[in-house]
């Protein structure tokens, strides 16, 4: 089955300012309105626009998606330039540079985002997998 | 092969001028162990249950339910995760669970239930009572000292994702991994990547696409035949060719030289995540857990 199921319209918008690194957005932050409630958002631009992936528990190989939602164009992976995590429960989302949860991770906690890959080192169109904690699975 | 060894310490100087040292840890590879792992978030977290008893408290009050699973005070990474949730890759491992990975806490199938019946209840509070839900969790905030702007474990996070990038590229790698593509060669997966880092391979990870699901209680050894013998083909080829050991070489040195740079940030973060975890001890041993 393909990820795309989970996938919802959206519209995108600039919704939380994060900086560099040490310079989040702060918790509770209003969230992207493109990104629903209890979701993992990945996005092909930053701002939270373009293209979207959005996930409820985790996405084990962005390359088994052929397309971003939306007018996003073909292949997420490696693609992602900004994440965001709505999940409702208090879960971590973790997002990982290689396939099935390898290699390092990027952490986001509830509420909080990176508006803008590029401006942290290493980590733009570089996502290959994504998961809330507990379902790194 | 594995590489352990003893720890050692490390002279570095901080800002003032002055020298420190800073104990590393004993070389696992095995275990994946690296120098920044001790300013990283533990993948047994006891900041996340703190905050969800917060969060009961504070709901309660509000007149909604809110579960918190425990985990058994000894409760330690599944077989796949090491101490700070890195994805850990060998031959006993594929042979489980080919490219997938076990739960991240070893708890039992029964625990894993509870646990995942607590979070789907308290997603369906969270979608229904969204605000009261995000008032909550920023009271706990407040409470734990982790609502500021600084996360005291990005620095750690963004060092080692640095440390790997470099690690990836270093010279020794690239040579290990042209081996490993000759090893692994009868194995015959029609688009092998260049680099282990890329498996599993198009044609092998659809075997089990990307669901966006739980992963079955009880069934994470489910594994497609021929993803089994890929990975453990593959597990064998970076172990025979010398990869595994040269990439977590070059990841080690790499984050050695990172925490040789940023001593001073480190211990300074280190100590705001210990005043954390501090906080959120006293939060558990002082409130009783509902269920």
């Amino acid at each position: 089955m393909r990820l795309t199921r989970t996938l919802t319209t959206i519209a995108a918008s600039v919704a939380v300012a994060a900086g560099a690194l040490g310079a989040v957005a702060p918790a509770n932050a209003a969230a992207p309105a493109s990104c629903p409630r209890g979701a993992g958002c990945t996005y092909k631009n930053s701002n939270y626009s373009g293209g979207y992936v959005n996930f409820y528990y985790n996405v084990r190989n962005y390359a088994d998606i052929d397309y971003w939602g939306g007018a996003g164009g073909l292949f997420p992976n490696d693609d992602v330039s900004s994440v965001y995590n709505n999940g409702t429960t208090g879960k971590r989302t973790f997002f990982y540079k290689e396939k099935n949860y390898g290699g390092t991770a990027l952490i986001r906690n509830k509420g909080l985002g990176y508006i803008n890959l590029a401006n942290l080192t290493g980590w733009n169109d570089r996502i290959s997998s994504a998961c809330f904690e507990g379902y790194c699975n | 092969m594995a590489i352990a060894g003893l720890s050692v310490s490390l002279l570095t100087a901080c800002s003032t001028g002055a020298s420190h040292e800073v104990e590393l840890p004993a070389e696992n590879q095995a275990r994946w162990t690296l120098p920044l792992d001790q300013y990283q978030r533990s993948i047994v977290d006891t900041t996340f249950e703190a905050q969800q008893i917060l969060v009961q408290d504070c709901m309660r009050k509000r007149g909604y339910k809110w579960g918190v699973f425990v985990d058994s005070p000894d409760v330690r990474p599944g077989p796949s995760w090491n101490d700070v949730r890195r994805k850990l890759f060998d031959v006993e491992l594929a042979e489980q669970f080919g490219y997938g990975t076990s739960r991240e806490l070893a708890r039992t199938d029964a625990e894993e239930a509870r646990w995942r019946a607590i979070d789907t209840a308290n997603s369906e509070v969270g979608r229904a009572a969204g605000a009261t839900v995000d008032a909550c969790f920023a009271e706990s905030g407040r409470t734990l000292g982790t609502d500021g702007r600084t996360d005291p474990y990005s620095l750690a996070e963004q060092l080692a994702g640095n440390a790997y990038d470099d690690a990836v590229m270093a010279k020794e790698v690239l040579a290990a991994e042209r081996k490993w593509r000759a090893c692994m060669g009868p194995v015959g997966v029609a688009d092998l990547p260049e680099s282990p880092l890329m498996m599993p391979s198009g044609s092998i990870s659809a075997l089990r696409p990307s669901d966006d699901a739980p992963s079955p209680i009880g069934r994470q050894t489910a594994v497609p035949t021929r993803e089994r013998d890929v990975a453990v083909a593959d597990a064998r080829c970076r172990d025979s060719t010398g990869y595994s050991v040269a990439l977590y070489e070059a990841e080690w040195h790499a984050q050695v030289d990172a925490l040789r740079r940023r001593a001073d940030d480190l211990r300074r973060y280190r100590k705001q995540a210990d005043a954390e975890t501090s906080r959120a001890a006293r939060v558990i041993a002082d409130h009783p857990v509902a269920g």
